[in-house]
């Protein structure tokens, strides 16, 4: 499974990579990008299984980068799970409606992650490990 | 305005207290005092574009900063470094604006930052309207302010 980490700091990228082992996916392939260009030119070269995006980014930002991967009928079926602490209520309805599997608040936990991360494996994806 | 005279204190210390302990497994004591920072710190601010406009500034003594990566870093902290410090400050202020928004802030009214931006002191605190919070962990000090008239008048709304 390989599964892209989009965000514009090191430091959540870290973290984010540590609470997915945490949550069972240590067997995933990590890709890591740093906005929403760099992470459509990684997974349009190496296709991804699960995208996680921050929202605001520099460059391109995740509601952006949303809206390309839904648009684009190569990527559209790919689950994008927003992390970010800009997710209030009416952004995570927007996030939503354009097509996000989900909107989780930071700072995120093994646990918060692998609740929703498990609606995403009944649904046919696959955890490294699982 | 200081932690004791905000109304924003019941929201902003427990805010807090959740997000270090979350990140870094530390405790948080708020202080009652805004302590002096000197040029053995370092600050980080971020700007709220809208629905407000306004201004979040974190500084924290390098001590302090040093400890929390360490933390968060755990088994990789080998690779702290001045810049992954600094992105760790970055993105500690990040977090606690964007929670804090979305606490204050009607559900149905979404809000726009800006990228997290780094300085060095000496620390002045800003012109008024500002309300500071400040907080201790194991003897250390950091202080978080928010400054921009249309923001800090939300308070009193």
């Amino acid at each position: 499974m390989r599964i892209a980490i989009v965000d514009d700091s090191g430091t959540a990228r870290m973290f984010i990579r540590r609470c997915l082992e945490i949550a069972g996916f240590q067997g995933a392939e990590i890709i890591e990008a740093e906005n929403g260009k760099d992470a459509l030119e990684k997974i349009r070269n190496a296709p991804v299984d699960l995208l996680l995006t921050d929202l605001t980014m520099p460059v391109m930002d995740g509601t952006t980068l949303l809206k390309w991967i839904k648009a684009n009928p190569k990527l559209s079926a790919l689950p994008v799970l927003v992390i970010s602490s800009a997710g209030n209520p009416a952004k995570e309805i927007e996030l939503k409606a354009l097509g996000a599997m989900g909107v989780l608040d930071k700072p995120v936990s093994p646990a918060k992650l692998n609740m929703l991360l498990r609606d995403f494996l009944e649904k046919g994806g696959q955890a490294g490990d699982q | 305005m200081t932690s004791e005279e905000s109304n924003w204190t019941g929201i902003m210390v427990p805010l807090i207290s959740e997000i270090i302990e979350n990140t870094a497994f530390t405790e948080v004591m708020p202080s009652e005092t805004t302590p002096q920072y000197d040029l053995a710190a370092c600050g980080a601010s971020l700007l709220v574009h809208d629905p407000v406009q306004g201004e979040f500034q974190l500084i924290m003594e390098n001590s302090l900063l040093k400890y929390l990566a360490s933390i968060v870093y755990g088994s990789m902290a080998g690779e702290l470094n001045e810049q992954s410090e600094g992105d760790f400050l970055d993105e500690l202020l990040n977090t606690i604006a964007g929670r804090f928004l979305s606490a204050i802030l009607p559900e149905d009214k979404s809000f726009t930052l800006g990228i997290p931006e780094r300085f060095c002191g000496p620390f002045n605190v800003p012109a008024p309207p500002v309300s500071s919070w400040s907080f201790v962990i194991e003897g250390m000090c950091f202080t978080l302010l928010a400054t921009g008239e249309s923001l800090v008048a939300l308070e009193n709304r």
